[in-house]
């Protein structure tokens, strides 16, 4: 088909140079409201990043740029050095190694919890696979502990849309665990999660760092303090601040966006 | 393989289904031919086509269900589909009708009637069999996958594919009513007299027709079986409810819709092709776009997403149909539309989700991944 | 056949204008177009300025929210319903005007009309209006070089080509879609 399908074939992703995700001056525009301005964003190998920014700051479409989900009006995205993202249809981005939680949880509902597993497990997914193989004896071993870590061995065999809120966003997780994606994209994780529940996540992603690379959008700042190495701060859709949780809190210009005039 | 297909349904499942193939094909013909006329149980010889015509219906609403109801995309062009299989079948019989035409010449009677002297040359090859069932085979599945291609590339969904395809059932029904494009217009084809030598009036033809009908009802039935019971049947399901993150899983969505819906346009073509001789006409009317939202209905009346509730529903609105058609012929368009209501108003998941409803099936699933 | 009824005239205008040598637009049409310009206005105006037309364009946009803001929703289902039959009733009085009547009137116009909503995008009147245009203009320069029926499937065929550039049709809203 095209050059894009034809690198995703060998799935090498080039990070020679220590960044896997390359966001250059990217520019998205909604009848004349620009939801981002110009934004420059470098994502390092294994590193596990949080975004932070006020409503409308651009982070849910930033990551709707980076999944193929908005073409940007200007600008480049790259995956590695060599995957051109704004080349690539959705699925093929999340083929090449992009997986993404939404804000909103979204798991299939009509479909068990194993069931859920089972379709975002990292295999071949074209259609013959698909209709012809059955799972084998390592993937269902891969589903099995993925139930493990994220809690749900006992719900497997009941449907996704019974499950409670928490539940479903530790499903959404476990959905990305077995994609064993690059490159995880996690909007908003903790949201409607108990205090230990937050905990727990902390836990998880600070461990899947170093093997992916994790960024998160996250509202709470308790849960952030408690992950982040490096933050990067959106407003306005551009890069407000970036560095250490400390030294980004106490940028006068942060404070300004966050306090209010 | 063997394994998979075999572990598609429970031991009682197996039973029922063959039970009902053992009916159709052995049980029927043996009541028709052994047991006296004055009896009861006897199978009067019209019953034949009346039930093989059921039961192309009933493909019909496998079909749809499986683009429907489990994908979630509701076509109005699966008369066209219908059609095809219909007409290349019809153009095979009106061939094998030879020099026995009204106006004793080779050509079709309403090329005679048109005064055309030679055979169209779409009509060269349907003197042969394997030649017309070729294009049964090949033809609504092409079809459907050259304009499937298009309308899913573009990601026309919902409500737009499905005037999209309603669309494209009203052209080509325009298209067939013409005299000039060469399929009979107005009146289609008919006055078939024989199919691979066996003339069609005979109660033995009849009888054979209906019996192939039932085995390849019940191999489509194992077919769309496997697919939903597989992985892929999961992932149709999955697309039907969240497109996007079967996606952004990494599945190329456009592949699955067009392979589902090619496989729907192929059993569609086949149930066209052996309905044809069975009720021995074929005309533009199966393209009229009330006709495929009839096949929409039959799906919705016995419940979508499940394989039984269409076979059912078929079953359901045309035994009715023939009832009402008999019984009290003005009434029948009300009878489907307050049927259709009723059914949308109270029982949304058909009468089979309907009756489902009081099971905790729905609640628990079994495990079906062993 | 069914039976059909030609209706009196209601504009009874006699005559028309002659636009260029030999082609006359007679009066009746042109009272028609008057008639379709004012509906659409009155819609247009119903829409985008009154209380009503809010409530349909945010039920449109998000029900849950529009719910959750007190907008009786099902309510609004069915003035919009109702209002929606009531302008193709209007519609089919302007039909009265120029062609037979019977009960089969609307059903050349059911997939027409819907091809329409497809080209011209969702929820956007100025959309409807060049669709519609479009389409029927299209229709009538092909219809007498390639005959009704071919002229109806190149059309949709051009609709099929033309959606492939512009999915939601040619004026569609864009932005952050609600339904991830």
């Amino acid at each position: 088909m095209n050059s894009a399908e034809v690198s995703l074939k060998d799935h090498s992703i080039d990070t020679t140079h220590g960044c896997i995700l390359y966001v250059e001056n990217v520019t998205v525009s909604f009848d004349g409201f620009k939801a981002l301005d110009d934004l420059n964003l470098y994502i390092d190998d294994g590193e596990l990043r949080c975004i932070i920014g006020p409503n409308g700051a651009g982070k849910t479409t930033m990551m709707d740029v980076i999944t193929g989900k908005t073409r940007p009006d200007e600008g480049t995205v790259f995956f590695g050095q060599n995957l051109d993202l704004l080349q690539m249809t959705e699925y093929e981005i999340a083929h090449a190694g992009i997986g993404r939680k939404f804000q909103k949880p979204t798991v299939f509902k009509n479909h068990t919890v194993y069931e859920n597993l089972e379709l975002a497990l990292h295999a071949d997914k074209d259609i013959w696979t698909s209709l012809l193989k059955r799972l084998n004896a390592d993937q269902k071993e891969t589903i099995e502990g993925a139930l493990e870590t994220i809690g749900l061995v006992e719900q497997k065999n009941i449907r996704a849309g019974l499950l409670a809120h928490g539940q479903t966003q530790w499903l959404e997780i476990g959905m990305l665990l077995v994609q064993d994606p690059r490159l995880l994209l996690i909007d908003e994780p903790v949201a409607g999660m108990t205090h230990q529940e937050t905990e727990q996540t902390a836990e998880l992603l600070s461990s899947l760092a170093g093997k992916h690379s994790v960024v998160v959008v996250e509202h709470e700042m308790d849960f952030i303090r408690s992950i982040a190495n490096r933050v990067t701060v959106l407003h306005e859709g551009r890069v407000l601040a970036e560095g250490a949780m400390e030294d980004v809190q106490n940028d006068p210009k942060v404070v300004e966006v966050y306090l209010g005039s | 393989m063997i394994k998979q297909i075999v572990s598609l349904h429970s031991f009682r499942g197996w039973l029922l289904t063959f039970g009902l193939l053992f009916a159709a094909i052995i049980l029927l013909p043996v009541l028709n031919i052994f047991i006296p006329e004055e009896s009861f149980f006897h199978i009067p010889d019209y019953m034949f086509p009346l039930l093989g015509k059921y039961l192309c219906y009933a493909m019909v609403a496998l079909a749809v269900d499986l683009i429907w109801g489990y994908t979630g995309i509701l076509s109005l062009g699966h008369g066209v589909f219908f059609s095809m299989g219909g007409y290349a079948m019809g153009m095979y019989l009106m061939r094998s009708i030879g020099k026995e035409g009204v106006y004793k010449s080779d050509l079709p009677d309403f090329m005679v009637f048109l005064d055309w002297k030679e055979l169209p040359w779409y009509w060269y090859g349907f003197d042969y069999f394997a030649f017309a069932l070729l294009v049964i085979l090949l033809l609504p599945g092409l079809f459907a996958f050259i304009f499937g291609y298009f309308a899913f590339r573009s990601r026309i969904k919902g409500v737009y594919f499905a005037i999209i395809t309603q669309a494209m059932t009203y052209a080509l029904m325009l298209l067939f009513f013409r005299n000039n494009t060469g399929f009979g217009g107005n009146n289609g084809l008919t006055d078939f007299k024989r199919i691979l030598g066996y003339a069609l009036q005979d109660p033995s033809t009849k009888m054979g027709l209906f019996m192939i009908t039932a085995l390849v009802l019940f191999l489509s039935y194992v077919l769309a079986r496997y697919i939903v019971q597989s992985k892929l049947g999961r992932i149709l399901t999955a697309i039907r409810d969240v497109e996007s993150r079967v996606m952004f899983s990494g599945y190329n969505t456009l592949h699955y819709k067009l392979f589902i819906w090619t496989v729907s346009a192929f059993l569609c073509g086949l149930a066209g092709a052996l309905y044809v001789p069975q009720v021995g006409i074929i005309n533009p009317s199966e393209m009229q776009p009330t006709n495929s939202i009839e096949m929409a209905i039959w799906v919705a009346v016995g419940g979508r997403g499940t394989l039984v509730g269409a076979l059912f529903g078929a079953g359901l609105v045309n035994v009715a149909k023939s009832w009402f058609t008999v019984a009290a012929p003005d009434y029948w368009l009300y009878f489907l539309g307050v049927l259709f209501i009723v059914v949308t108003l109270f029982f949304p998941k058909g009468f089979l989700g309907f009756f489902k409803s009081f099971s905790i099936i729905n609640k628990v699933k079994e495990p079906t991944n062993e | 056949m069914r039976k059909t009824w030609r209706l009196p005239i209601l504009f009874t205008f006699p005559g028309g204008v002659e636009i260029f040598h030999g082609v006359v637009l007679p009066y009746s049409r042109i009272a028609i177009i008057i008639f379709v310009v004012f509906v659409v206005t009155a819609i247009w105006a119903l829409l985008q300025k009154t209380s009503l037309g809010l409530q349909v364009r945010s039920v449109t946009q998000n029900r849950e929210m529009a719910a959750c803001m007190g907008i009786p929703t099902q309510k609004v289902d069915m003035w919009t319903f109702g209002l929606g039959s009531g302008v193709a009733g209007l519609g089919g009085l302007a039909l009265s005007q120029i062609g037979n009547v019977g009960p089969e009137l609307g059903r050349m116009y059911i997939v027409d009309s819907f091809m329409v909503v497809v080209l011209g995008g969702v929820g956007k009147i100025v959309g409807t209006v060049a669709g519609a245009l479009g389409i029927g203009v299209v229709n009538k320069f092909l219809e007498p070089i390639s005959g009704a029926v071919l002229g109806k499937i190149i059309v949709l065929i051009l609709i099929i080509a033309l959606i492939q550039k512009r999915p939601q049709g040619l004026f569609a809203l864009k932005g952050r879609s609600v339904d991830n």
